[in-house]
């Protein structure tokens, strides 16, 4: 079940899910990278100002009516971000309206040929009693 | 009455020592902080709730053990009373694009991303530990603001005595099968050099310690040993004549040289082999350097016959491990580099 179907977040903004995900933009291109599981994602001209919006501290309801593109879209992209652990929502949003933006695409790359340096698997599998490798139940 | 300081070592997972050279320099330096007098504790992230124990309570040394423990954690530290080291192990990023220029993962962000990580952990840590001049100078060039130090990373002492030129025989290989630039090396001498070796003197073996049973146990003239004791490995490491490096790339300092020079043992490197090792201040050679697969070839050859020449590198090789890399020299670099830390 996707995050976005157990959690209203229509009142929610966004932000990058910091000190788990390291952020880096250059170029205008954002690599963030997700310490948990190891990966870590590209995303592109223009899919990163799509990006950068949804973590400006609108609520995603503002996000949704200031979007050319229909509201499901703007879902459909947060929940994604949600999903893989790249944003979490938070409760403080700007008050004022999001400036008119436009979602015509958005590209996330995934990669996971650093996961061998940087996955956390130890945490998540290992039972918090027994460490690893003894499996949690 | 001086207070007795204390330090805290947190890693991945529990060191397994036998799998992997990284275990080895974390239990060594939870020696050395324990010999220099800290109350010493170590704890993995692997078991949650000690690791959360542990971090409650209040430490003047905290060192993070590689890049990923070092970004989860350094934040649940209280900086006011504590320094933070982080214990890098090599260059990740560099190491990555040196495997790059290779094949390996060809067109990846690997480098990049794994850069913008070390960049974090070095400009976050109040010191960070390296354990090769060349890696401390490619960070102050990179970082002029990062406080970096070379410590020795390994502890050893050299071998008393060893069986001669002539009880010896064939040639041996420590190494994780998890290290890609083990793998890597390991398929190109297979592929490049070991037909030429067998080739021209067919009763030379060689003997594989690690985990290399699925890659290379049917191979002419191999034996695999897996991972065995540390007794088990002294009397691998007797029985060869030549302990082989042949890295196409890498970073950090490698253990598995240290580890044949400390057997007495002379060792074929590629210049990757021998970094961080190399015997700058000591006059003598202990090793001989091959580049090419037809210089490996002859040189392990030669070296494989020539008894006076093999007595000459297997006497240097201890005597570089004791001069540079002894218990003693590692206490001292460690203590140096802990001084300037706790200023």
């Amino acid at each position: 079940m996707r995050y976005s179907e157990i959690v209203d977040l229509q009142g929610s903004a966004f932000e990058i899910d910091e000190p788990s995900v390291i952020f880096e933009e250059q170029d205008g291109e954002i690599v963030l990278v997700e310490l948990r599981g190891g990966f870590y994602y590209r995303i592109k001209k223009p899919s990163a100002g799509v990006f950068n919006m949804l973590v400006s501290g609108y609520s995603l309801a503002k996000l949704q009516s200031s979007c050319a593109a229909d509201g499901e879209a703007v879902s459909t992209v947060v929940s994604d971000l949600l999903d893989k652990q790249l944003v979490r929502p938070v409760q403080e949003v700007r008050g004022e309206n999001a400036p008119p933006w436009e979602l015509k695409e958005f590209v996330l790359e995934e990669y996971g040929d650093l996961q061998e340096i940087l996955k956390l698997d130890p945490i998540h599998e290992a039972d918090p009693d027994a460490g690893w490798p003894t499996p949690r139940t | 009455m001086t207070r007795t300081q204390s330090a805290l070592i947190v890693d991945a997972g529990s060191p397994t020592p036998e799998n992997d050279a990284g275990s080895v320099a974390v239990r060594d330096l939870e020696w050395g902080l324990a010999e220099l007098g800290f109350q010493t504790r170590l704890a993995a992230e692997a078991r949650p709730r000690d690791l959360q124990e542990a971090l409650a309570r209040n430490y003047d040394v905290v060192v993070l053990s590689r890049p990923s423990t070092y970004l989860r954690n350094h934040s649940l530290i209280n900086r006011e009373k504590t320094k933070v080291l982080y214990f890098a192990h090599d260059l990740h990023f560099v190491r990555l694009s040196l495997g790059q220029a290779l094949g390996e993962n060809s067109g990846s962000l690997g480098p990049r991303v794994m850069k913008s990580v070390e960049a974090f952990c070095f400009s976050s840590a109040d010191l960070v530990l390296l354990p090769t001049e060349e890696e401390v100078a490619v960070v102050h060039e990179t970082w002029p603001d990062v406080s970096a130090r070379r410590i020795n990373y390994f502890a050893m002492e050299p071998v008393d005595e060893r069986p001669s030129f002539a009880s010896s025989h064939g040639l041996v290989f420590i190494g994780s099968r998890e290290h890609a630039p083990n793998r890597d090396g390991l398929a190109w001498f297979f592929e490049e050099v070991w037909p030429g070796v067998v080739g021209e003197a067919p009763d030379i073996t060689l003997t594989l310690i690690g985990d290399w049973a699925s890659d290379f146990e049917q191979v002419h003239n191999v034996r695999v040993l897996g991972n065995v004791s540390d007794s088990e490995v002294d009397v691998a490491m007797s029985a060869a004549r030549i302990g082989i490096a042949p890295l196409r790339y890498g970073a950090g300092m490698k253990r598995k040289t240290l580890h044949y020079f400390a057997a007495g043992l002379p060792v074929v490197s590629t210049d990757f082999g021998l970094e961080g090792i190399r015997a700058t201040h000591v006059p003598e050679p202990a090793a001989v350097i091959a580049r090419s697969s037809d210089e490996w070839v002859a040189r392990l050859l030669e070296l494989h016959a020539q008894e006076s020449r093999w007595n000459e590198l297997s006497r240097n090789a201890k005597r570089h491990v004791s001069a540079c890399f002894s218990n003693e020299a590692y206490l001292s670099d460690l203590s140096v580099a802990l001084q300037d830390a706790l200023q």
